[in-house]
């Protein structure tokens, strides 16, 4: 019996699939307590972070300095920020304790500013139109926060059940999924920007549901319960296939931008490659940390690179191509080992998001830290 | 005055003797007649060849360096072009020249390593520094400009005294930092940041040196264009041109001429949210420089050529412009996104700085079939270059400031390791130090600015 691996071509060499983050750079110092989130602006001038003191804090990508921030409470954290995506708006959405706040922060051009009014302000019309057609009012309103955050560009707040974990945009902006993992009928949720409405269109999941995403080019939805992910046809509400990781426990999942691979993570220390085109086992099982993998990411467009975050304090990053050929499979090498979050508390670092258009990450961490890999 | 009595003694030898001739292109530092060729013994490290300079030769030294100053204040010694770094011997076995070979050594006079001088306390990281001759000055004393995180820019006298501050007219919202600030001439400063806007101030000195209280920056004309940060500016005072490099992917050429600079129209603006007291002249670009695909992170008019320029961008391109004609007449891709640019004019080369910490030389003129480049790895290592000035005083000399802390200063003749640093971290390693800014002027010295919220001086 010949191993068919050893029939493979041999893989290049790291120093061949440069470029990939290799260097600790820019420090992002302001939280006080855990970072819990992240997210680098389309245009790759900032990043957002979410933590558990209650705040996001907007921060000079490259060079770390603390540009904006707001507190959105004292006592709850906020789980998840993530900016829509596209050049047109400067929206950023925000996960504190139960509730889904949409944000414009100031560092925009006036004209963008007046864009992502635009956007966030056309819901309005819509519920109060609606609300004529329909006799029952939405059970989960968009309303306008407090004057006191209104007046730091904080636009509209929607209170579900129970805290939401996760959120992910539709790559046109106009719907977001959130994920409160004890919400249980109400646990995954779909917001629709130009309506401000919220459906919770699987209310009969088995398994508890973790994180969700959006296909990035077909009408598809990927809902992550502790030991399966979920694909779903969201314009015939029909669920596509199961794919079964063979985890415990998933914590994230990053779609390729080509829509036909997807990563899961879990804290059982496991990285899940999946193939679509393959059965509904992993293509690969990837083992390269000793603790909880909190977060996967696929670099969203232009680099073959994926990295994970994990409660050793280390980020993994990889290598992977995908080859259009369905006779070929992916590619996958590890490349670098990044070190330089603090173990805190048994955690270590919690999220990991890319620069969407340079071979950068940035990480955050329990050491209440955030970092730039360049 | 060197003389033989005054000599200390030559150290023993090895017994490995080379003949070496050595000449300088320097009349102030020239032997009266040649010497011939000298011999030096090999296993000695460079000191052996200043005492075979001063002391071997049977030549009557007349210039007035004293044997005390020639050890304190010493020569480098280029051999094919390169500083000789290592001892003789190692010098011969790499590069297989054998000792019976004469070897011709230029003597220069090395650099001096700057001391610390001087450091501006600011409240907030410091971003831009540049200096005003004393010639320019009314006061006949340099002046100082400071482009800082609080939004502000600082005019300083060089006793550290803080002779204006502008106005704040960034968003209300935020403290939009300012990220480039330059003097325009003796009576006018740019500035220009993260929001968007460049800002033309008109510059008044105070009475005299030690009053400064009637100097004042007040806000004379907004030049706007960009959508996204302003992250670099380049002046030709004597064309009253101004270069932007903007994070929106574009250039723009402006004319800081207000009688003859094009007045924006302010039915292509939406800005009614940017209210002022008194009304600013408004100015539209020249022209706006589309190519580059990422931020454009700096720009340089060309030092020999009239009408081009130069610009780098974290889309990983070295361009070189046409602002005649608007467009681009040489693309050099690099390995990383790029984040500072100078000239070393007379070398016709540019120094690149890159976000993985580092220095790439280029010859712009050749042809992208016979590039001739050279890159210094890991230059800085917490990443960044984010800045690079080039040596007044010298054609090969240029300063490099790093995410690192760090201030470097090479030597394009001997590539392989700094001249000299000037340490910017803060006390704590891990607290950082990142540097944002260098500067080299031929009367001020080496200014670097940084998150340690100073401008330092090291002279
Ligand atoms: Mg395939």
């Amino acid at each position: 019996n010949i191993d068919p691996e050893s029939l493979l071509p041999k893989l290049p060499s790291v120093e061949e699939l440069r470029p990939f983050p290799s260097v600790s750079s820019s420090i992002f110092r302001g939280h006080s307590g855990r970072v819990r989130s992240l997210d680098v602006d389309p245009s790759g001038q900032w990043v957002a972070t979410g933590g558990e003191d209650g705040t996001i804090r907007v921060w000079e990508l490259q060079t770390g300095h603390q540009t904006w921030a707001i507190k959105l409470g004292a006592d709850e954290a906020v789980n998840a920020v993530s900016w829509r995506p596209g050049h047109d708006a400067f929206i950023l959405a925000a996960a504190h304790a139960e509730s889904l706040y949409m944000l414009i922060p100031p560092l925009c051009s006036p004209e963008l500013e007046e864009a992502s009014h635009t956007i966030l302000d056309a819901g309005w019309g819509y519920s109060s139109t609606s609300s004529t057609t329909t006799t029952k009012k939405p059970q989960y309103p968009w309303i306008r926060p407090s004057a006191a955050l209104s007046a730091k560009q904080t636009y509209t707040k929607t209170t579900l059940r129970s805290t939401i974990k996760s959120i992910s945009w539709h790559r046109r902006g106009n719907y977001l999924s959130t994920v409160s993992p004890s919400g249980q009928s109400s646990a995954v949720a779909i917001h629709t920007l130009s309506k401000h409405l919220t459906q919770f269109p699987f209310p009969r999941l088995k398994g508890l549901p973790q994180t969700a995403s959006f296909h990035p080019n077909k009408p598809h939805f990927f809902i992550a319960t502790q030991r399966t992910i979920k694909i779903y046809d969201l314009t015939q509400q029909l669920l596509l296939k199961t794919l079964q990781p063979g985890a415990r426990w998933l914590s994230s999942i990053s779609i390729h931008p080509g829509g036909d691979n997807v990563l899961a993570s879990s804290y059982d220390r496991r990285l899940l490659w999946h193939d679509l085109d393959l059965d509904n086992k992993p293509y690969k099982t990837l083992r390269y940390h000793d603790k909880a993998i909190r977060s996967v990411a696929f670099h969203p467009g232009g680099f073959p690179l994926f990295v994970d975050a994990s409660d050793d304090g280390t980020l993994q990053v990889f290598h992977g191509s995908v080859v259009g050929d369905l006779m070929e499979n992916a590619k996958i090498v590890p490349l670098k080992m990044l070190r330089g979050h603090k173990v805190t508390g048994a955690l270590g670092v919690l999220d990991v998001g890319w620069d969407p258009g340079r071979p950068w990450c940035v990480s955050v961490g329990a050491d209440g830290l955030g970092r730039l890999w360049v | 005055m060197a003389t033989s009595s005054s000599a200390p003694t030559i150290p023993p030898s090895s017994g490995k003797q080379v003949k070496i001739q050595l000449t300088t292109k320097q009349l102030d530092i020239a032997l009266p007649e040649d010497s011939g060729p000298i011999l030096v013994d090999t296993s000695q490290s460079l000191l052996n060849l200043h005492y075979a300079l001063f002391f071997g030769s049977k030549t009557d030294l007349t210039f007035q360096i004293s044997a005390e100053k020639s050890q304190r204040i010493p020569f480098d010694f280029l051999i094919n072009g390169a500083i000789l770094r290592t001892s003789l011997d190692d010098f011969l076995t790499t590069n297989g020249i054998s000792a019976e070979t004469v070897l011709h050594a230029e003597y220069v006079p090395a650099f001096v390593p700057p001391k610390h001088a001087a450091s501006f306390e600011h409240d907030t990281w410091v971003s831009s520094i540049d200096v005003l001759s004393s010639a320019e000055t009314k006061a006949h004393q340099a002046l100082i400009l400071s482009g800082s995180y609080d939004g502000l820019m600082r005019v300083w006298n060089t006793s550290s005294q803080v002779a204006a501050t502008s106005q704040y007219l960034g968003d209300s919202r935020f403290v939009a930092a300012t990220k480039a600030a330059r003097f325009l001439s003796s009576t006018r400063v740019v500035s220009a940041g993260m929001d968007r806007v460049i800002r033309l101030w008109r510059f008044k000195e105070g009475e005299s040196m030690t009053d400064n209280s009637k100097a004042s920056v007040l806000h004379e004309a907004d030049l706007q264009c960009h959508n996204q940060m302003v992250l670099a500016m380049d002046v030709q005072s004597d064309k009253q041109q101004l270069l932007s490099a903007s994070a929106d992917h574009t250039l723009a050429l402006w004319n800081t001429d207000l009688t003859t600079a094009p007045v924006l129209n302010s039915e292509t603006t939406t800005t009614k949210r940017q209210k002022r007291i008194s009304t600013p002249a408004q100015i539209a670009p020249l022209s706006t420089l589309q190519g580059h695909t990422h931020h454009v992170t700096g720009v340089l008019f060309s030092p020999h050529v009239p009408n081009q320029a130069y610009s780098i961008s974290s889309d990983n391109t070295l361009k070189t412009w046409s602002l005649s004609t608007e467009s681009v007449l040489d693309n050099r891709p690099l390995q990383d996104p790029l984040y500072a640019l100078t000239a070393l004019t007379n070398m016709h080369l540019l120094a690149l700085g890159s976000s993985k910490g580092d220095i790439t030389m280029i010859d712009p003129r050749t042809s992208t079939a016979m590039i001739k480049v050279s890159t210094v790895r890991q230059a800085h290592s917490n990443g960044f270059v984010s800045s690079l000035a080039n040596d007044p005083g010298s054609q090969y000399r240029f300063a490099s400031g790093g995410f690192d802390g760090m201030v470097k200063v090479w030597d394009i003749r001997s590539l392989t390791s700094s001249t000299m640093t000037i340490d910017r971290k803060l006390d704590n390693d891990s607290k950082g130090g990142k540097v944002f800014a260098v500067k080299w002027d031929a009367e001020v010295g080496i200014l670097s600015a940084g998150e340690d919220c100073k401008v330092r001086i090291d002279r």
